[in-house]
């Protein structure tokens, strides 16, 4: 007999529930007991993609018919009283519509805590590379939530409860939203259009206490100026390509531990604390300009920043601005993460954040992503060669002397910049412990081969840290 | 209560004896219960005795003396990340030997950290395993026929049975 047959039902339903709902279903062909024990997961995720994966459109329709009746079926035969998490992800819903309310109508009568509706069109897996999606940019959100949906609620003293919502192209009001729960602390918007008023009321009026908030690609925002006068409660702020008519960025956040911000170079006036932990920028934006400067600036905001990653616009415009050559003062990095391609433009501002970081103690290099390139870029000094220059930069990368443990490379293809990034790294890295360095998947197999026999070269050159292991993925 | 009482004895269901300090009993309502109780009653000799064995019951004690401290005064962030950390060694366990005994413990004890903690533990053995591999960890047996795991993947679509 096992253990786990030993288990009364309800501690059974508690360990399902921490399953993500895929692998939860899963365990209804472990024996027969499992059969059914899943269906009473507190944790519900119903992802069109998981049913609709084909390319052909006839089975497409019918994988999508199956999914909705497998919403309908599970919902009909749900026993638990309460709900933590409630997800719907489906595109076009209008077809639907009596599913998706029969979907919000459950999640609310059973007091759901963490709350997803998601109707945008996206490709299954990914998060930022939907670039390509279709229905999205056309600014009309899928999906207008029913006002008649807030008394579904009161039963069960709820509007408490509901502690996470995410809405993406699913349209809403918001001033009923904050009427209707007072528990709400977790926020995501996307595809959606939005009054800034109303965003302004939420962060500072509500009577909740909203910790972190949202914004993926919403719409009719002029700007994110929530002014630098009044403190904002936030502890995680997302602001993903709002395509806003100023990128005006300005806050006063002193809880704030985690930025992401990706869209066009704006102007900023971040304010933040010691607190602060975590930054992702991203500048993929096409404007040519040179804004050296404003980015420095962005660095000085984000002072206490300790992990922090930067894309390839940021490393090739940050030598441009005054300070060519590093922060005036020591940033308090503990990792840097670098969405890169190692394009000789992109030397100086690698060097500038390693010269600024003495303490750093991990290095990744994402060499996966897209970069985009400055035409007729002019750094502080041109005609660079990769090797000559890391072996002279180094010597001033405090970091290296005492605190880099840990580089990372992912997505290595061979190249020459790649390969003298790595050398003068195990060259010059005095305390370096571990070198992870993973292969490119994108390379045909004889080309992972070729790179494999090049990385073994490495190993041959002289370490500077007795104690350097590299592993090759 | 009186003041004077600084920890209890109990008796595990093997009838060994061990002793509770009176805050980390505070973590778990029905000791809590017999906490007062003890005190309460003239007859302080009374042992109450807990049905859980001696092998479990060492480690619930030993997780509510760690855990008292911050349960009973707060605490601060450094404090709860390296709280979680000692959670994650304490966790290490064998599934078979002794998990399922905390888990039974903490349910019967209602202590919901602890009962949170070992769920977690558990479906952290589970996630991203196949149906094959989560029947190995613990020791499940496949109890079905061919016809019947043949049905149960029509039932099912987009998920692997394997």
């Amino acid at each position: 007999m096992d253990m786990l047959s030993l288990l009364p039902d309800p501690i059974l339903f508690s360990i399902v529930s921490l399953l993500p709902f895929k692998e939860a279903a899963r365990t209804s062909s472990l024996c027969k007991r499992w059969v059914h024990l899943w269906r009473s997961t507190t944790n519900i995720d119903f992802n069109e993609y998981f049913f609709v994966n084909h390319e052909d459109d006839e089975t497409k329709r019918s994988q999508k018919l199956a999914f909705v009746k497998f919403i309908n079926n599970f919902l009909n035969n749900y026993q638990e009283p309460f709900i933590e998490k409630f997800s719907l992800k489906l595109s076009k819903p209008s077809e639907f519509s009596d599913t998706v309310q029969h979907c919000i109508a459950f999640a609310f009568q059973r007091g759901v805590r963490q709350l997803e509706l998601d109707f945008s069109e996206r490709a299954c897996d990914e998060d930022d590379n939907d670039d390509e999606e279709g229905g999205d940019d056309n600014q009309v959100a899928s999906f207008r939530l029913p006002s008649d949906i807030y008394g579904f609620y009161n039963n069960n003293g709820g509007s408490r409860r509901l502690e996470s919502l995410k809405l993406f192209s699913c349209e809403f009001s918001l001033s009923d939203l904050m009427n209707n729960f007072v528990g709400l602390k977790d926020v995501s918007f996307g595809y959606v259009a939005l009054n800034l008023d109303e965003v302004e009321e939420l962060l500072f009026n509500y009577v909740g206490n909203i910790e972190s908030l949202s914004l993926k690609k919403c719409w009719n925002l002029p700007h994110f100026d929530v002014g630098s006068d009044r403190n904002l409660n936030l502890r995680r702020l997302a602001i993903d390509r709002c395509n806003f008519e100023n990128d005006y960025i300005v806050f006063k956040a002193p809880n704030l531990r985690y930025l992401k911000y990706s869209g066009a170079v704006g102007a900023y006036d971040m304010n933040v604390d010691e607190a602060f932990e975590e930054a992702d920028l991203d500048f993929s934006s096409e404007n040519y300009a040179e804004l050296g400067d404003v980015l420095y600036k962005v660095l000085l905001d984000l002072y206490a920043v300790k992990v922090l990653t930067v894309c390839s616009y940021f490393l090739q415009a940050i030598p441009l601005g005054e300070e060519p050559f590093r922060v005036h003062m020591d940033l308090n990095l503990k990792h840097l993460i670098m969405k890169a391609s190692l394009q000789t433009t992109e030397f100086w501002g690698i060097s500038f954040l390693l010269e600024s970081s003495p303490s750093l103690h991990t290095l990744t290099f994402n060499l996966a992503s897209p970069a985009f390139i400055f035409q007729d870029y002019e750094g502080p000094v041109t005609n660079i060669d990769a090797r000559r220059f890391w072996m002279d930069q180094t010597r001033y990368f405090k970091c290296l002397k005492t605190s880099l443990e840990v580089v990372n490379m992912k997505g290595f293809r061979g190249s020459y910049n790649e390969y003298f990034m790595l050398h003068a790294l195990v060259k010059c890295g005095k305390v370096l412990k571990k070198m992870n360095i993973y292969l490119s998947t994108q390379d045909t197999a004889t080309k992972i081969q070729q790179h494999n026999a090049m990385l073994q070269f490495l190993h041959t050159t002289p370490k500077a840290s007795p104690h350097l292991n590299i592993s090759i993925y | 209560m009186s003041s004077s009482v600084e920890a209890i004895t109990v008796l595990s269901s093997d009838g060994d004896e061990f002793k509770i300090t009176v805050s980390a009993a505070k973590l778990s309502k029905p000791l809590n219960w017999m906490l007062e109780d003890v005190c309460f009653s003239d007859d302080c000799d009374e042992v109450p005795t807990i049905e859980v064995n001696s092998k479990t019951l060492v480690k619930v004690i030993e997780y509510c003396e760690k855990h008292a401290p911050r349960a009973n005064s707060g605490a601060s962030d450094s404090d709860a990340e390296e709280l979680k950390k000692w959670d994650i060694e304490f966790m290490k366990m064998d599934v078979k030997d002794i998990l399922f005994h905390i888990l039974m413990a903490a349910n019967y004890l209602h202590m919901e950290g602890l009962y949170d903690l070992a769920c977690q533990t558990a479906a952290d053995l589970m996630k991203g395993m196949t149906v094959s591999q989560i029947r190995k960890i613990f020791h499940i047996k496949n109890d079905f026929s061919s016809e019947e795991q043949e049905q149960l993947r029509r039932q099912h679509p987009g998920c692997s049975f394997d």
